[in-house]
């Protein structure tokens, strides 16, 4: 297949720069985990961020699929982008719980931590290639198709 | 005829033979994994396998796999 | 009104629960505690001026029983005698089903079939003739979406009038080979003289069983003296051959019932494969799973939290309720230490269990776990263990019980017993405010990572054990790893909320009663004898610890520490309650701990591990009990235990010492 499609061609390009993005938002965490670097407003979260850097590399993997098995490049960016949604939705819900817990014990806390996760940050760029991917997948079941 | 366990991810397959008797393949047979029946591999690990029958699935982990005699289909 | 009692069989992931719930709403209850669906529910739904009685049976794709529940879901289709029995279709997937309702059909007893999911067969292009369907099989064929109680009244329509007719005389035969059918009428003669003792099958059905190979018929029959003609002198492959000739036979049936009633678009790639090949990745599997629990446990710790203080908070408004009235100081203690603090022991966990439960329950319900499943196989199967078994010991890591009961769905023996033995070393959510305690007042700021050492030790130990027993004990491998991998399904809020409410109920009323009965033990043993100060060394309580210390002196615990292992076996949940009994109050038993002299951090490390190893809950007992069915490996498994704790707490001290005193 020479000619590649155009929303495939964005999508694909996409795939990529999330692929970075994730990792980039892992590192963080696990530095502010780390202690290394502070200041940034980003949770402090060694296993999310192994767990961020993990997605990254499928994200990587999916990328690096895409020149040659077009239907491997949708399933790892699906379920990699898929993921990462539900884990960012699950950082708000635990930061949340969190933060309700402290405040209930009458202490104080900053509600801002509710969405300072990294996953979040990720998720939210991640967006754009999930709907996008999601939707191709879809288009394999239809009858008579095949992932192309 | 060659163990399913040796077998690749995406091949298409017919079993020839299950090796073994008694629980195994009573247990394989009720989930439809009889002689004559095609399969799809769907994926492959080092010696476990997951088939497609139809529009089953089904994980058979390396002892279940080293039973199952199949013919490649080309 | 006129009782009807029908048995719901079928496939396993058909939809079975959920047309049980569409069926009998909030009219239903569980035979026993409930592990990961696999007991007998009983429910009822009333039309017009019949009352119908439902059993939901746990899923097989045969009569042939080979697990636990297989063999309860068989033993209630042959010997229950049920007015009719309704297999649940999965629409999408409807000829393997068949392969069951070949055997269903010559039970004898009038059927209805219900063809579910008739929504996603739609959608995938499949397109069902069912007045061909109904042709074929003799039986009704009703669609229903169960998800959406769609079709319902047609169902239960359907069933009333098959019960009324009593048509099992019309189903379809199955056709077996000549080879088979000369012995059918054989067999069936001879036995009909020995009616009595088939219960409710026909000569003629148990013939086919026989057949087939039903064990447990033929063991019931030999134990009688019969001699089965033909079957017995048949040697072992010949026995092999004449069954798989009856499992052709039925394939050849369901494959001629689906020509002719099902048509279906076929070349198509599937995505669920593609899923399942990112899923189940030699790579990324493992990891993409470990990710899963991470999320799947912190979301259960906190999103318990603000609940879990909700209750501490609405406890404490009660203590000073009753500490601002005027009355009798000990009945003033019977009410706020003995019945509040009891309720508060059981509250404060029921959050975080029914959390756990619903989280479970809807990653089964998108058939992501099985995948799981096989993806931990590899490396439980190097651990002597089966693949199965890995979802039974992540419920572990909430509460055994249910985890041990979830062990049903494993098929030897051996398996299972291994598994229940090593279960009681996943760390419980009960154990968790030991740790959190002892962690807090002893290591400070490093006592998240000392908790996470712990919870490592557990598995490790698990780990070890596993193979001992499986090395040294049940020689041989686990059986081969075997399993359905369900399509995919977007989980329904509303199931599993369902199954959240069941199971977290049954907790509540079989593990609340054991615990708020633990905590009034503990409170009697400490206010007594009369007019002593509660919870000294005076008390019954205190008396019982310094008797028991002696026995513990090398691992270094003081009286209040072995009183509170007492009390830990009855529920863990106790333990920090004894010990705030025991130290003259909870809330400065951070400060009486650290005050202490006879208490460090080696021993605090110590005692801590002890809680972790030594005993599963006396809840937790009973099920063991109830599960392997044999006194002797139940005492095993607490002989084990105890000497394992005192073992591993005992180096742990001499290493925690010598590390922490260097």
């Amino acid at each position: 297949m020479s000619e590649i499609v155009y929303p495939h061609n964005y999508l694909y390009g996409w795939t990529g720069i999330v692929s970075v993005a994730t990792f980039i938002a892992g590192l963080l965490a696990i530095l502010e985990g780390a202690g290394i670097v502070t200041g940034i407003y980003i949770l402090p979260d060694i296993p999310g961020g192994c767990i961020l850097i993990l997605l990254s590399a499928v994200f990587g993997t999916a990328y690096h699929k895409g020149r040659t098995d077009r239907p491997g490049w949708i399933s790892f960016s699906y379920i990699a982008s898929l993921f990462l949604l539900i884990f960012a939705l699950c950082s708000v819900l635990i930061q949340g719980g969190n933060y309700l817990a402290v405040i209930m014990e009458g202490e104080e806390a900053d509600a801002l931590t509710i969405i300072s996760s990294s996953f979040i940050w990720a998720a939210i760029i991640a967006i754009p290639l999930y709907v996008g991917v999601s939707k191709l997948l879809y288009k394999c079941s239809c009858s008579g198709d095949r992932c192309e | 005829m060659v163990p399913l366990s040796l077998m690749r991810t995406g091949d298409k397959v017919v079993v020839r033979n299950i090796q073994g008797t008694g629980h195994l393949a009573k247990t394989l047979g009720q989930l439809g994994i009889i002689v004559g029946i095609e399969l799809t591999i769907i994926q492959k690990a080092k010696e476990s396998v997951i088939v497609r029958i139809g529009e089953s699935r089904y994980a058979l982990g390396a002892g279940a796999a080293g039973m199952v005699l199949v013919e490649p289909q080309l | 009104m006129k009782d009807i009692r029908i048995l719901l069989s079928g496939n396993p992931n058909v939809g079975k629960t959920t047309l049980f719930n569409a069926l009998c709403g909030v009219h239903q209850h569980t035979g026993n505690y409930p592990g990961v669906t696999v007991d007998i529910k009983e429910g009822k739904r009333q039309i017009n001026n019949h009352n119908i009685i439902v059993s939901d049976l746990p899923g097989t794709y045969s009569l042939s029983a080979f697990s636990p529940d297989e063999q309860v879901a068989r033993d209630a289709l042959l010997t229950s005698n049920p007015d009719s029995i309704v297999q649940i279709i999965d629409a999408t997937n409807i000829e393997r089903n068949l392969f069951l309702t070949t055997q269903l059909l010559e039970i004898g007893i009038p059927m209805v079939i219900a063809l579910n999911m008739c929504d996603l067969a739609d959608e995938q292009g499949i397109s069902i003739d069912i007045e061909c369907l109904e042709k074929c099989l003799k039986v009704p064929v009703v669609r229903i979406v169960a998800r959406e109680g769609e079709g319902i009244d047609k169902l239960t329509d359907a069933i009333i009038s098959v019960t009324e007719k009593k048509t099992a005389c019309k189903h379809r035969e199955i056709e077996y080979p000549h080879s088979i059918t000369t012995h059918l009428s054989e067999i069936g003669d001879y036995l009909s003289s020995s009616a009595s003792l088939l219960g409710n099958l026909s000569p003629k059905y148990a013939a086919i069983r026989l057949m087939e190979g039903d064990e447990h018929l033929e063991k019931m029959l030999h134990d009688n003296g019969l001699v089965i003609p033909f079957i017995d002198k048949c040697d072992p492959a010949e026995r092999d051959g004449i069954a798989e000739d009856v499992l052709l036979a039925r394939y050849r049936t369901a494959e001629e019932i689906m020509t002719c009633s099902v048509k279906c678009t076929m070349g198509r790639v599937m995505p669920a494969d593609l899923i399942d090949q990112v899923l189940t990745h030699r790579i990324f599997g493992i990891p993409i799973f470990l990710s899963c629990m991470w999320f799947t446990f912190q979301l259960t710790f906190s999103a318990s939290a603000p609940f879990a203080v909700a209750i501490e908070l609405i406890f404490g408004y009660f203590t000073e309720a009753i500490n601002s009235i005027e009355m009798n100081p000990f009945i003033r203690s019977f009410l706020a230490d003995g019945i509040i603090g009891g309720i508060g022991s059981v509250l404060v966990f029921v959050p975080s269990i029914f959390i756990m439960f619903l989280l479970l329950s809807i990653l089964e319900d998108t058939g992501y776990l099985a995948r799981a499943a096989f993806v931990m196989d590899r490396f439980m199967h190097s651990m002597g263990l089966h693949g199965r078994s890995f979802i039974p010991f992540l419920m572990g890591f909430g509460c055994n019980v249910p985890a041990i009961m979830a062990t049903r769905t494993l098929q030897s023996r051996a398996d299972r017993i291994i598994t229940i033995i090593t279960i009681p070393f996943m760390s419980c959510a009960a154990r968790l405010p030991v740790y959190v305690l002892f962690a807090g007042v002893f290591f400070g700021a490093v006592a998240g990572n000392v908790i996470f050492f712990l919870y490592i030790l557990g598995i490790v130990v698990a780990i070890v054990t596993a193979l001992a027993f499986r090395r040294f004990v049940f020689k041989g491998e686990p059986s081969p790893f075997i399993m359905e991998l369900p399509p995919y399904r977007k989980p329904s809020g509303t199931a599993a909320g369902i199954h959240m409410w069941y199971k977290g109920r049954e907790y509540l009323k079989r593990a609340g009663i054991v615990i708020f009965g633990g905590v009034l033990v503990v409170w009697a043993l400490a206010s007594l004898p009369a007019g002593v100060e509660y919870g000294s060394a005076e008390s019954l309580a205190g008396s019982l610890g310094q008797l028991l210390q002696p026995m513990f002196t090398p691992l270094g615990f003081n009286w209040q520490l072995v009183v509170a292992l007492i009390f830990g076996f009855i529920a863990k949940e106790v333990v920090v309650g004894s010990l705030g009994t025991l130290y003259g109050g909870e809330d400065i038993l951070e400060s009486s701990l650290a005050a202490d002299p006879t208490l460090s951090p080696a021993i605090a490390l110590t005692f801590m591990v002890f809680v972790l190893l030594y005993l599963p809950c006396v809840a937790a007992l009973g099920v063991i009990k109830q599960e392997i069915g044999s006194l002797k490996w139940t005492a095993i498994a607490v002989g084990y235990g105890i000497i394992t704790a005192y073992i591993v707490s005992f180096i742990t001290l001499h290493l925690a010492s010598f590390i922490m005193g260097a």
